[in-house]
């Protein structure tokens, strides 16, 4: 706890630094943000700036290693649970990943890491069912013909492994339990059912405040014991990923980088505040971005997809935003959202055993003050506070991602 | 001859009476309004900066996170009493010669004095002293004494106050220490166990209504996750009575985790055919033993 506050104090003081080192350069007091239109298109290029090669052959490599194992090794663990932050996507980093060593769609993948497996998607829902007491059956339902071939005598054989050639990736993890009485004998059925069935490899992506819940509620670590976390982006690798999109942004390809203050910010600490997570890296690249005040138009036009910014642009150290002041139940809601991920009202009612009339107005409330977000799946954490969020957590004494055993 | 015994008996007297007015001024200093407008300036400030601590303290200690919530709260009688040390010494050397003979003379007199006048008064602040560092309860705690279940709000000279769920504020003596049990429930964590009491006839599906109510504390909102979830049964002649042992993360919210609980567990249990016990138990206490 200490530590953290330590570590949040030289965070805030490197970059207080950082700050009125650049406006020596330039007075911060002329840039200003985006306009709205412009801080939306910037925003939709980097939602759709496909994450490192590194970072997925990362990923790659660890799922290609435990499935290899499995394959070889008839003791070896038969599931891989993938462990993202709350705000990181880990399952479209397990769908990237599993592509970019997918022989028909990289025909030029490294043999060594190339898939010798078929992949089964059973279920294709990426947010929980509308009725969570469902999810038990419809998993049984989806997964019941993947029951053992009928020569299977109960015992191994070096016979075995020749069986297994089938990978299974399920929805995430969180989005398959909510807590609630009841709300979790699907992860508990699941859970039996990657044991026993070791003829197939249980790819499961999930978050770790959920991983946490469930190892102490249901002790699924101790079926699903193989666990990876999702690699970190440190200083070199997000300055090599976010980089090359500003310099897209920029008026003139020629525009000499050391005339402006882009690029100029620390990596290092930049990395810190992000905590290595490439959802918050993007909003805190975003939050970078200044424009001179004299160059604001009055009234700025949408960019077309290619277009870059008509006026020069420039860059200072982002910082956090601060959290508003949250009720008590504004803690248990945003709890519950960051062990469930997106979860729709109704849901979050029936978790938090409150009216979902109150769960709206907080919801509503919280929406406002930039700490949720709102889509059609349901409210979810605004990634650029989560790392404030998780501080402040574990400083009430909540469960944290961090309380993994 | 008698005469001059008498004689010199008188003299030794009013020598003596001329040693002990000699003493009395020597024990007292000189008083001047001076030192009168120093002492009530003293007493002043102390009672400003006392306030002023307590204020601060209950300000700041509900601002912070949860965990360091009590430690500020538990700060506050240490930094009363030093306080109060201070001001009791700067006073009495403002007024007394403070030397050996002095404070022997002084402390006896006090004794005597406040021994027949304020003993049960003395006894609390003594008291008071003691739990200070044997703490049987601090500041932030959830004590009972006597028949008052409640959190330690204040902790003062003479006794602390407990807030009860009533809302009500009992006020209660340290002395109780030296004669009375304290059950102290967190003793200075955040947390305490709950216990939560169920009662089931003798044919109900035990293992189902285990599982609910380990389900339905896992399910609170309130529930310390990293500490365990306990389910103990006893055997009753109207039936089972079933305890349900958790923490949750806050002591505050104790009546909020219980009903939470009972709430859960009640609508899932609702659906089983049979549960609540046909012969109703007599409650005799709030622990819940029939």
């Amino acid at each position: 706890m200490v530590g953290e506050f330590v570590k949040t104090i030289s965070s805030q003081l490197k970059t207080g630094l950082l700050r009125a080192q650049s406006a020596s350069q330039i007075s911060e007091n002329q840039l200003q943000p985006l306009p709205p239109v412009w801080e939306l298109d910037v925003w939709q290029r980097l939602q759709t700036l496909p994450l490192p090669d590194t970072y997925l052959a990362t990923v790659a490599d660890r799922i290609a290693q435990a499935i290899t194992a499995w394959q070889k090794n008839l003791d070896a663990p038969n599931s891989l649970v993938l462990l993202g932050s709350p705000v990181d996507d880990t399952a479209a980093v397990l769908t990237a990943a599993l592509t970019s060593i997918a022989p028909e769609a990289n025909p030029d993948v490294d043999p060594e890491r190339a898939q010798r497996w078929q992949t089964l998607r059973p279920l294709d829902w990426m947010a929980r069912p509308a009725d969570p007491m469902s999810i038990k059956a419809q998993l049984v339902k989806a997964l019941e013909q993947l029951s053992e071939t009928d020569e299977d005598d109960g015992e191994d054989h070096p016979n075995d492994l020749s069986r297994r050639q089938t990978v299974i990736v399920l929805p995430p993890l969180e989005q398959c339990f909510l807590r609630c009485i009841g709300g979790w004998q699907g992860v508990e059925w699941l859970r039996d059912t990657a044991g026993a069935q070791r003829d197939f490899f249980w790819l499961i992506p999930c978050n770790t405040w959920a991983w946490a819940f469930l190892t102490r509620v249901c002790q699924v670590d101790a079926y699903l014991d193989q666990t990876a976390d999702l690699p970190h982006l440190d200083r070199d690798g997000l300055c090599d990923w976010l980089t090359p999109i500003g310099e897209t942004l920029a008026n003139s390809p020629a525009e000499d980088l050391s005339s402006s203050v882009l690029g100029k910010i620390s990596w290092s600490n930049f990395a810190e505040m992000s905590e290595d997570s490439p959802e918050i890296a993007r909003l805190l690249w975003l939050r970078s971005l200044r424009l001179q005040a004299a160059d604001l138009p009055e009234q700025p036009q949408p960019l077309k997809p290619d277009d870059v910014l008509p006026v020069p642009f420039y860059q200072v150290q982002p910082t956090l935003p601060s959290l508003p002041d949250l009720e008590a139940l504004d803690y248990h809601l945003v709890h519950a959202l960051m062990m469930h991920g997106v979860t729709p009202r109704s849901q979050l009612a029936l978790s938090l055993g409150q009216p979902e009339s109150i769960v709206h107005v907080r919801g509503q409330t919280l929406r406002q003050a930039g700490v949720l977000r709102l889509s059609r799946q349901g409210l979810s954490i605004q990634p650029i506070h989560y790392p404030r969020l998780a501080s402040e957590f574990a400083s009430n004494n909540f469960l944290t991602g961090d309380d993994r055993r | 001859m008698s005469s001059l015994v008498w004689l010199s008996s008188c003299l030794a007297q009013m020598g003596t009476l001329d040693n002990a007015d000699n003493a009395v001024d020597d024990l007292l200093r000189e008083l001047s309004i001076d030192r009168f407008f120093r002492a009530a300036l003293s007493v002043l400030l102390a009672y400003l900066l006392l306030t002023g601590i307590q204020s601060l303290a209950n300000w700041l200690s509900e601002q912070v996170p949860r965990r360091f919530r009590l430690t500020i709260k538990q700060s506050i009688p240490f930094l009363k009493g030093l306080i109060l040390l201070a001001l009791i010494a700067y006073v009495v050397r403002l007024f007394i010669n403070v030397s050996g003979p002095n404070l022997v003379a002084l402390t006896g007199t006090l004794a005597v004095a406040l021994g027949f006048a304020f003993k049960d008064y003395i006894t609390s602040i003594i008291a008071g002293v003691v739990a200070l560092f044997e703490a049987p309860y601090r500041v932030g705690d959830r004590v009972t004494i006597d028949d008052h279940y409640g959190e330690v709000v204040s902790y003062g000279l003479r006794g602390i106050r407990l807030h009860t769920f009533d809302d009500d504020l009992v006020t209660i003596p340290h002395s109780k220490t030296w004669t009375d049990a304290i059950v102290n429930a967190n003793s200075g964590s955040l947390e305490a166990q709950v216990v939560t009491d169920f009662y089931a006839d003798h044919e109900a599906d035990l293992e189902a209504i285990t599982d609910v109510l380990y389900q339905a504390a896992y399910s609170s909102r309130f529930i310390q996750l990293k500490l365990p979830v306990v389910v103990v049964l006893a055997e009753m002649p109207w039936g089972t009575h079933i305890k349900l042992r958790a923490y949750p993360m806050d002591i505050r919210d104790e009546p909020a985790f219980r009903s939470d609980i009972l709430r859960r567990a009640k609508t899932a249990l609702a659906n089983h055919p049979v549960v609540y016990p046909k012969i109703k138990p007599l409650i005799s206490s709030r622990d819940g033993e029939a």
